[in-house]
């Protein structure tokens, strides 16, 4: 049996075929040669094991086909306004292949209903115009994008980045489920798609800063003296404490209560390392804390204090605004958007290095 | 059935979808407009057919859509700021205005992936190297004395990846960049007091 890709790419050659057929005439030259190419590469799909046999043996007459058809289109039709109007089946044949490639996990009741609306009018259309009509009428060819990436987006992806810790791919979510959800165009919702994509794509990189300059820097120090202790190491968490004290402004305790930090060590760390710990007879997070704690007292012991730095290292900057550490994740309740005017331009720096 | 008003409901439907958000239709709807004012202008529908043929209707209508595709992504990378992007598409535009009919479009759509995904990809590597640089240089500035001189080969070796596919790096450009600022959670006082710390790399 031919693959059925293989098919649906003949049956629109043939179906190109037969519509010039009607407007340049059976003797017409280009055609009898766009004609002749045709059947090689029907002979050669029939022979093909599978698609990419298919395009193995069949690349250079399928190259040639698309040529043969440049060159109809260039032709002068004798009879301009005929029209090889296509059946409802034809034109519906990629609507079924695009159906049956959703899996039944996936095909949801919602995506069941559009595509089975679809193919109801398939039957009941008198051709393939008026099945493109109401089609267009009833915003399917729309529905069948729009109606399985809001049942993605309702599917639990919400909860993966909320259980991961990952605010901005939460963002992500609920906005752009709202755009879906409004949105009332193919050109729109890709539009939609692509600003959401862009904004959480640079987001995820700034979290990934965040975490790493207030959490890891010192966590990964002191995880280094825990395993193995030496001046060395203890140098490299006094290092690490300082910065964090001199660029945020912030001691442990300020630090792992930050609500930002907090989710992330529940949801992400702790997670992975509670059952190690409890092994040692650690057996909750503040205990495990504690063991930070004591590594701090070690490793400042008998130092100069801490250097705070200002107040204003409280904040971090997000898309030019500036958020205290204390209320994130609550800058993605602001990210800009284009369609919502004017918004931030990077200032010429008074800095010089 | 009515061929013609089948087409002509098929057209009207389509201009009111566009109409939904004109502002990123705007192609579109001026060719569908321009569609159903022949159908209705026209004295019989052997009339319109023979210019939907002439005037290749139906390939205008695919061209509008990557207009309008395009010109949508090239505003929106200037409202974001990211000139290396804004770029990307506005190659891509450029390219689906040159061409003369879909097989055409098609073959220079593909051909122009080969000159706009090495930039695309620049684009990117650029913002991965930028996020890399502060985290090693937060490391260089912790780092105990056994680890000093390798986190300042990282902080070297991140450097010269930026300058190889952003030749115009510099402290200036970090600071004034918008897609860079984007990934970099400080305002400039301690972004130059972490660039200062590897002044002899960076300056």
């Amino acid at each position: 049996m031919m693959d059925s890709t293989i098919k649906s790419m003949l049956d629109g050659y043939g179906f190109a075929m037969q519509s010039y057929k009607e407007k340049l005439g059976a003797d017409n030259e280009v055609f009898k040669k766009a004609e002749s190419m045709f059947a090689e590469l029907t002979s050669i799909a029939e022979a093909a094991a599978d698609l990419n046999d298919f395009y193995a043996k069949g690349m250079d007459k399928f190259q040639g086909m698309s040529t043969a058809l440049m060159d109809l289109a260039k032709e002068k039709p004798v009879n301009p306004a005929k029209i090889a109007i296509p059946t409802s089946a034809q034109i519906a044949q990629p609507y079924h292949i695009a159906y049956d490639a959703i899996t039944d996990i996936d095909k949801s009741p919602e995506t069941k209903k559009v595509y089975e609306r679809v193919f109801e009018i398939e039957k009941t259309a008198e051709n393939g115009l008026q099945f493109m009509r109401i089609m267009a009428g009833e915003n399917l060819l729309f529905r069948m994008s729009l109606v399985p990436a809001i049942e993605k987006e309702k599917s639990g992806l919400r909860a993966g980045a909320e259980n991961t810790s990952q605010p901005q791919m939460l963002a992500y979510h609920d906005y752009y489920l709202k755009d879906l959800e409004s949105c009332k165009s193919p050109t729109e919702m890709e539009y939609l798609s692509n600003v959401r994509a862009d904004v959480s794509y640079f987001d995820t990189y700034w979290e990934n800063g965040l975490v790493y300059a207030v959490y890891w820097t010192l966590i990964g120090a002191i995880n280094a003296y825990i395993i193995s202790p030496s001046e060395d190491k203890r140098q490299g968490v006094e290092n690490a404490y300082r910065f964090l004290a001199s660029y945020f402004s912030l001691d442990y305790d300020r630090m792992i209560s930050l609500p930002r930090i907090r989710d992330y060590f529940d949801k992400v760390v702790w997670i992975s390392i509670k059952e190690d710990w409890a092994k040692k007879g650690v057996n909750s997070e503040e205990e495990y804390f504690n063991i930070d704690r004591s590594v701090l007292d070690v490793c400042m012991k008998d130092r100069p204090p801490l250097e705070f730095g200002s107040e204003e290292n409280h904040k971090v900057v997000y898309r030019g605004s500036q958020y205290l550490l204390q209320e994130l994740p609550g800058n993605y309740k602001n990210i800009p958007h284009p369609d919502r005017g004017k918004w931030f331009k990077v200032q010429n720096s008074r800095f010089r290095i | 059935m009515d061929i013609a008003q089948e087409q002509k409901l098929y057209y009207e439907s389509r201009l009111k979808e566009c109409q939904t958000r004109p502002d990123l239709n705007l192609h579109q709807i001026a060719e569908y407009e321009k569609i159903l004012d022949k159908f209705n202008s026209s004295a019989s529908f052997d009339e319109f057919s023979a210019w939907m043929e002439q005037t290749q209707a139906y390939f205008q209508l695919s061209k509008a859509e990557q207009i309008d595709r395009y010109s949508n992504f090239i505003k929106t990378q200037q409202f974001y700021n990211d000139k290396k992007r804004e770029e990307v598409f506005r190659m891509k535009l450029e390219t689906v205005m040159q061409s003369t009919d879909a097989f055409d479009m098609n073959t220079r759509l593909s051909e122009i992936d080969s000159k706009t995904n090495p930039i695309e990809l620049a684009a990117r590597n650029n913002i991965h190297e930028l996020s890399n640089l502060f985290m090693h240089i937060i490391s260089y500035i912790t780092a105990p004395g056994s680890k000093k001189e390798k986190t300042l080969t990282d902080v070297k070796e991140t450097w010269a990846k930026l300058k190889s596919t952003d030749p115009e790096i510099s402290v200036g450009k970090i600071l004034s960049y918008p897609p860079y600022r984007y990934v970099i959670i400080f305002e400039d006082e301690r972004i130059i007091k972490l660039l200062n710390a590897v002044k002899e790399v960076v300056s």
